[in-house]
């Protein structure tokens, strides 16, 4: 009876029962809903936090001294900085005038348009939460995800949009109700959607990773104006030959499906975010149209978007968050705010 | 006092990963840090459960990427086992250990991307996924080298019987 009991043991305790048990255990795992694994993934995200912010600050003082030596020593290294200065600066420019755009269509539209611009009138207000690029998720063959040093502490939820953070300026001021400290999101640029979110840390799907969907409207520019048009399906994870997402992920493009051929659409459209209204002021900046074909006989066109973010190295974005308009609810009575 | 090592060794690579894996990718292609790491500990110890450690491993890696918990375990765990059979007939040369990281990085990459794309949760086309974990696993075979041979001359200063390790190996094998 000892025998067997111990040759049991040595057997539940050899390498090749434990290879079995934890096998096991990681096919449950798989077997999770995602939603549930995602809180226990951005927790271990947050433990990273502190190290690899830590790290980008390192990272960040080292370039600044090896270009302060370059400077001195390479013209050729100075020249390539300058140019992605100047690349940096075109890329600028053209938000500049998206933005430009909208706020002149906004301006100059309906009394409706007036109105929402208001900031006291409205029910629903945006605020920017900044967050700073930590990285990317460690498998980035399978996919880009960007963590962001902003969590569920600071506001932030699933599918919200993570947009450009640079400084915006439009032709709005105090005759609209515009004050300092209030965010104006007009021609921002969108990068992504918060995918998952954790206390401290979040992650972002970029625009052109497999799995991004948004509902967009096209825009064409006609006497310095922008006409809202047709609304469509934004993807991401396409190429430009219109497979999937290959090798060349920073040339990859954006797809717009559901838009039917009876709609008009030209290369150089627009594409913004729709079905925003209420809750984003004016709408926020896709990329432009690259391509756009309707093979016939076909009910839908087939339209490609170049992202109007870089796939350069972004440091610092902003995440939307919608919430009650502060002032509206204050002006409530007590009795209807319970 | 070895596991404690290991776990401040996967933070570190981890935190690097992530943050500076950009700056040190060739063609989109960078070494997987985990799996040298994981991988490295299976073949540089004597204990019959290191392949557990490298399951561990595993989930950090599952946790810091896209897709479901639990498949980069298991392949972390299978190529852990795999090396742990292997390591005693490895522990003398150091060109096969490294050779075995890169194996086992290419096997992990490949069976973990394949996964994940059966499973849709990534577009890209399966010739990109051999190419690229062909190259990652070239990559990480690489960083190996310098790693393998400062935890062979750590394992040496502090006295390890290599004879010892590798009649235990082939106890185990």
């Amino acid at each position: 009876m000892n025998r067997n009991a111990r040759l049991t043991a040595s057997i539940l305790s050899g390498p090749g029962v434990h290879l079995a048990l934890a096998g096991v255990f990681c096919i449950a795992l798989a077997a999770l809903p995602t939603r549930w694994t995602g809180s226990a993934k951005q927790h271990v995200a947050s433990l990273l936090r502190p190290a690899q912010e830590a790290t980008l600050s390192l990272s960040s003082w080292c370039e600044s001294k090896t270009a302060l030596w370059h400077d001195t020593s390479d013209n050729a290294e100075r020249i390539r900085m300058l140019e992605q200065q100047l690349a940096a600066a075109q890329s600028r420019g053209r938000a500049a005038e998206a933005e430009l755009l909208t706020a002149h269509t906004a301006t100059s539209s309906s009394a409706t348009t007036h109105v929402s611009a208001r900031a006291a009138d409205s029910l629903l207000v945006t605020r920017a939460i900044e967050a700073r690029v930590l990285g990317r998720q460690a498998r980035a063959y399978l996919g880009r995800r960007d963590l962001l040093s902003a969590g569920s502490t600071n506001g932030i939820e699933p599918e919200a949009l993570v947009v450009d953070e640079g400084p915006q300026q439009i032709d709005l001021g105090e005759d609209r109700d515009i004050e300092p400290g209030r965010l104006v999101l007009a021609g921002r640029r969108v990068w992504g959607k918060i995918v998952e979110v954790g206390p401290h840390t979040s992650t972002v799907r970029r625009i052109t990773e497999s799995g991004y969907r948004d509902l967009v409207q096209l825009a064409s520019i006609s006497d310095g104006r922008l006409q809202f048009g047709p609304r469509g399906v934004l993807e991401g994870g396409v190429s430009k030959d219109g497979a999937t997402e290959d090798e060349h992920a920073d040339k990859s493009l954006c797809r717009i499906r559901l838009i039917e051929t009876v709609e008009p659409v030209t290369v150089g459209d627009r594409v913004y975010t729709a079905g925003r209204e209420g809750m984003i002021r004016s709408p926020l900046l896709y990329g432009t149209v690259v391509r756009a074909e309707a093979t016939p006989g076909a009910s839908h066109w087939k339209i490609w978007v170049q992202p109007a973010m870089e796939a350069s190295r972004i440091e610092r974005v902003a995440v939307l968050r919608t919430e009650l308009n502060p002032q509206r609810v204050a002006a409530q009575p007590a009795t209807l705010r319970k | 006092m070895r596991l404690l090592l290991l776990i401040i060794a996967a933070y570190l690579v981890a935190v690097l990963q992530t943050t500076l894996g950009d700056q040190i990718a060739i063609a989109q292609v960078t070494p997987d840090g985990l799996a040298l790491v994981a991988l490295l500990a299976v073949l540089t110890g004597a204990a019959r459960r290191d392949f557990l450690l490298a399951g561990v491993i595993g989930t950090l890696a599952d946790c810091l990427s896209p897709g479901r918990l639990g498949v980069g375990m298991l392949c972390f765990l299978l190529a852990g086992y795999a090396a742990m059979q292997l390591r005693g007939r490895t522990a003398r040369w150091r060109a096969v250990q490294v050779l075995v990281i890169g194996l086992g990085t290419t096997a992990i990459t490949l069976v973990v991307g394949g996964v994940n794309l059966m499973l849709g949760e990534t577009a890209i086309s399966w010739w990109t996924l051999v190419v690229r974990s062909i190259g990652i696993g070239f990559y990480t075979g690489l960083v190996a080298v310098p790693c393998v041979m400062v935890v062979r001359w750590l394992d040496e200063t502090r006295g390890e019987d290599w004879n010892a390790r590798l009649s235990l190996g082939k106890s185990t094998g």
